[in-house]
């Protein structure tokens, strides 16, 4: 096989795994004829969007699949030249944490809330060796320091709660690697993280690999991730293996239709070339600060402050891209404008008109003109009412008569690239990128002057978010609405916004055109997050890495 | 912990003086003079009226309320309106019989359902699940009075093994005193045992589906030291909470069971004293049980920061 270090045995040989769900009566396949190999030392990305199958198969070499839903069907995984279907349950059990590893996707959730940290590492080490508890403790703490935790006794008495996100996760990481095992599986293991974060946490894996030629099986949904980590890439769709090739061949060439759609849908750092349009501003927010407070039986007590002196002006006919971390604020901003959260200082103007600060307070009139799409498309609509009720609502809200609601509504599904028929149906029947066009609907056909989009691709797969972005794009062109996006993904922001906007610990950082932004960063901040952006040096889209700086 | 535990003895404060005001108010306003029933049936106009000024009933409610309270707050729960005798007195006689069969009831509960849920979460589906949640629903289906009629029926009317009523304090040798109780707190306990078993089961069955127990999986553990180090430790928030609302909840099964086993405890006293309209019994024991379910609370609130460190101290 190309790309791959000769000689070796590998590690892990997975042979036409077949999984199906664990109904008796009538199973259903959800992996089918994967095969892979995974070299000591190599790190192999499987990516595929969701369904694909990718963390089944990573599960299933694990034999954590979840007994009552999914059960493994056909096919041969080879861990060390045994076959782990012959192996008996209590020998697996060895195997696990020894051999072969897990880091999870969800950090947050994936420790055991009420034990502390030095505890729940070393049993890792308890129940698998028989080390005393004076040297089991010296190898946690030498494994905290090596996951490049500070203050390692401190963290060793810690619980999980006082840890952040990414902390967690090197704890995960300590915990999967501290008796040395020769594969670990990393299933989605930065996705819930911060970009700076993931940036530490990646570098973190690749130098631990390094240190102790670990193989790892890395699952991603995100090709920036895998331009910057993988030696060979598998490509999954369906539970089928659709390619399966060096990083280079895939990046640079790949041969399926869907690998190629697939990694032509990544959005890359390099802004593409946009009239900058200098309409009047539709929407101004002067010194904007909102402060959380908790009000406790004596009184308030001292706040957070999630935004601080914001101003910030949107023109018609722009997209304005609002980028920043959790806890940056990004999404407070977008709910102080609409009024979905009140009692935030300063002033939003719409047209020239301020606002009240909540919306119960506002005329629908300038309710109409705002509309906002959120995140996660399954729950933005009621799952019991037809698409055509939801659709609809604003317009009767307003007053509008139910023919002329219907007429428009129907004029508007055209424009995000749906069938009339969709009206009778309920939201549950369709999938993600549809519901997301649903939820678009519904914005535009009130005719906002601004859009808020929160995250409104963020939940989606890479080419289902390339569409809806393309979307935004022609709604936009088409009725002169202003949009204001907001996202944590800067390569996003980058392909669809002409002004961005950095935003960190509730304040801006920085704003400009995406090219003052992204090619000549003023703050350090700004530099970081660039520099966090996994796979600015690829060109997906052309197939080719970049040979200048993005921007 | 030591602030904690005053912060939540000072907020109960409030709560008592509702709960007495509620009480005393509630009280005055059901039908029923006390005086008249001191009386007797033959009793004239004259002598109701000296009685009930004798007992202070003909004082304004107001004026009768911070005389009780603040008597209350001394210690003093003033005299029963019907036998003289101190109602302090009165209630630590009673005492006894309540608190035996409360204890026994709480230890045996949670000395049969927590390793029961625990069995029939670990082998969910299984037969014994399904027995198990079977036996659950048939235990809360039936109520107090039922199943210790049937245990008396059985055990002592038709096996003589046991006594068919009545009450012996540890003072009269502990199998006497025991023996006496089993069939109160079996009966008693049935529908506590159902509730717990379910409740148990259901908790450590949501926590057995959460990421850690797969993080704890993919250690190594096997079933038993995950469901043992990960899944009881995390499943015994909400089991405390349930077992502070059981023990509270006794208060009431109570009642019934120390009337069919005819047991002198406080349950018998409230019933008795709610025939007799003797309201200076009646506030009492209603404020004492007040501060035993306030007390119970504090003692679950602190147990949950022993077991769950994202409650914070």
């Amino acid at each position: 096989m190309a790309g791959t270090s000769p000689s070796t045995e590998p590690i892990l040989s997975v042979r036409d795994l077949r999984v199906v769900t664990a109904s008796r009566s009538n199973p259903r396949t959800v992996v089918e004829a994967v095969t892979f190999d995974v070299m000591p030392g190599e790190t192999l990305c499987i990516v595929g969007e969701s369904g694909s199958g990718k963390s089944v198969t990573a599960f299933s070499v694990m034999g954590l699949l979840p007994p009552d839903a999914l059960r493994i069907a056909g096919g041969a995984v080879t861990l060390e030249g045994r076959n782990l279907a012959e192996v008996r349950y209590g020998e697996i059990l060895a195997l696990r944490a020894t051999t072969m590893s897990m880091v999870f996707q969800e950090p947050m959730t994936a420790l055991n809330p009420v034990q502390r940290i030095g505890e729940q590492i070393g049993e890792v080490i308890r129940i698998h060796r028989d080390t005393p508890a004076a040297e089991r403790r010296r190898m946690v703490l030498k494994m905290l320091a090596e996951v490049d935790l500070p203050d390692p006794e401190r963290i060793y008495a810690a619980y999980p709660h006082e840890l952040s996100g990414g902390q967690r996760q090197r704890i995960v990481i300590a915990m999967a690697l501290i008796l040395e095992p020769k594969l670990l599986i990393a299933d989605e293991p930065t996705t819930a993280l911060d970009v700076t974060t993931q940036k530490q946490i990646l570098h973190l894996m690749r130098e631990l690999k390094t240190r102790h030629n670990t193989a790892v099986i890395f699952i991603t949904h995100d090709f920036g991730v895998v331009s910057e980590i993988a030696d060979r890439i598998l490509v999954m769709k369906d539970g089928m293996v659709v390619e399966h090739g060096t990083r280079e061949q895939i990046l640079t060439n790949p041969v399926a239709a869907y690998t190629r759609k697939l990694v032509a849908s990544v959005p890359n750092l390099h802004p593409p070339g946009r009239e900058a349009a200098r309409n009047a501003a539709i929407l101004q927010v002067r010194n904007m600060s909102k402060t959380y407070g908790r009000a406790s039986l004596f009184g308030k007590t001292a706040g957070v402050a999630a935004l601080s002196a914001i101003d910030l002006d949107v023109h018609r006919d722009e997209v304005v891209g609002i980028v920043g971390e959790s806890g940056s604020g990004k999404s407070t901003l977008a709910r102080c404008i609409i009024g979905l959260v009140d009692g935030w200082q300063g002033e939003v103007r719409l047209g020239g008109e301020a606002l009240a600060p909540n919306s119960r307070q506002r005329s629908n009139a300038i309710k109409q003109r705002i509309q906002i799409v959120f995140q996660d498309p399954y729950r933005s609509l009621n799952p019991r009412r037809v698409v055509s009720a939801s659709l609809m609502e604003g317009l009767r809200n307003f007053g509008m008569g139910e023919r002329e609601a219907l007429a428009k509504v129907s004029e508007v599904l055209a424009i995000v690239g749906l069938e009339r028929d969709v009206l009778r149906r309920y939201p549950h029947q369709f999938s993600g990128g549809q519901r997301q066009r649903l939820c678009l609907a519904r914005a535009i056909v009130m005719e906002p002057e601004i859009l808020i989009a929160d995250e409104a691709v963020s939940a989606l797969d890479v080419t289902v978010q390339a569409q809806v972005l393309d979307l935004l794009d022609d709604i936009k062109r088409r009725t002169g609405v202003a949009i204001l996006f907001i996202t944590h993904d800067l390569r996003v922001a980058a392909q669809i916004s002409d002004k961005i906007v950095v935003m960190q610990k509730g304040r801006i950082v920085e704003q400009g055109t995406p090219h003052q932004v992204i090619g000549a960063p003023q703050q350090d901040y700004t530099r970081e997050l660039i520099g966090s952006a996994p796979g600015a040096g690829w060109d997906f889209k052309n197939f080719r890495a970049f040979d200048t700086a993005p921007g | 912990m030591l602030p904690v535990i005053l912060k939540r003895l000072a907020a109960t404060i409030p709560v008592l003086f509702v709960v007495a005001v509620v009480i005393f108010s509630v009280l005055r306003l059901t039908p029923g003079d006390p005086a008249a029933i001191v009386a007797g049936d033959g009793a004239t106009v004259q002598q109701i009226e000296a009685i009930r000024h004798h007992m202070g009933l003909d004082r304004p409610i107001p004026v009768q309320f911070v005389t009780w309270i603040s008597d209350v707050l001394r210690g003093d729960f003033g005299t029963s309106l019907i036998s003289g005798l101190p109602v302090k007195d009165m209630i630590v006689d009673r005492m006894g019989p309540t608190i035996a069969i409360t204890l026994y009831t709480v230890i045996y509960t949670l000395l049969i359902s927590i390793p029961v849920g625990i069995l029939a979460a670990w082998r969910r589906g299984k037969a014994i699940d399904r027995l198990v949640t079977a036996g659950s629903v048939l235990g809360f289906s039936v109520p107090v009075f039922i199943t210790a009629y049937l245990l008396i029926f059985l055990f002592s009317m038709g096996l003589g093994w046991l006594p068919v009523q009545g009450y012996k304090p540890l003072s009269d040798g502990v199998w006497n005193h025991l023996r006496h109780l089993i069939l109160p707190v079996a009966s008693l306990s049935t529908i506590y045992i159902a509730l717990m078993t379910r409740f148990v089961r259901t908790s450590i069955i949501d926590t057995l589906g959460e990421d850690y127990i797969r993080t704890a999986h993919a250690k190594g553990l096997n079933e038993r030291e995950v469901l043992v180090r990960h899944a009881l430790g995390n499943a015994a928030v909400p089991i405390l909470t349930i077992i502070g609302i059981t023990v509270t909840m006794l208060i009431g099964g109570v009642v019934v069971t120390e009337s069919v086993f005819n047991i002198p405890g406080l349950g018998r006293l409230v019933v008795e004293a709610i025939l007799a309209k003797d309201f200076t019994i009646i506030q009492a024991l209603i404020v004492l049980f007040s501060v035993v379910d306030i007390f119970v609370n504090l003692v679950i609130d602190v147990l949950y920061r022993v077991v769950d460190p994202r409650i914070d101290s």
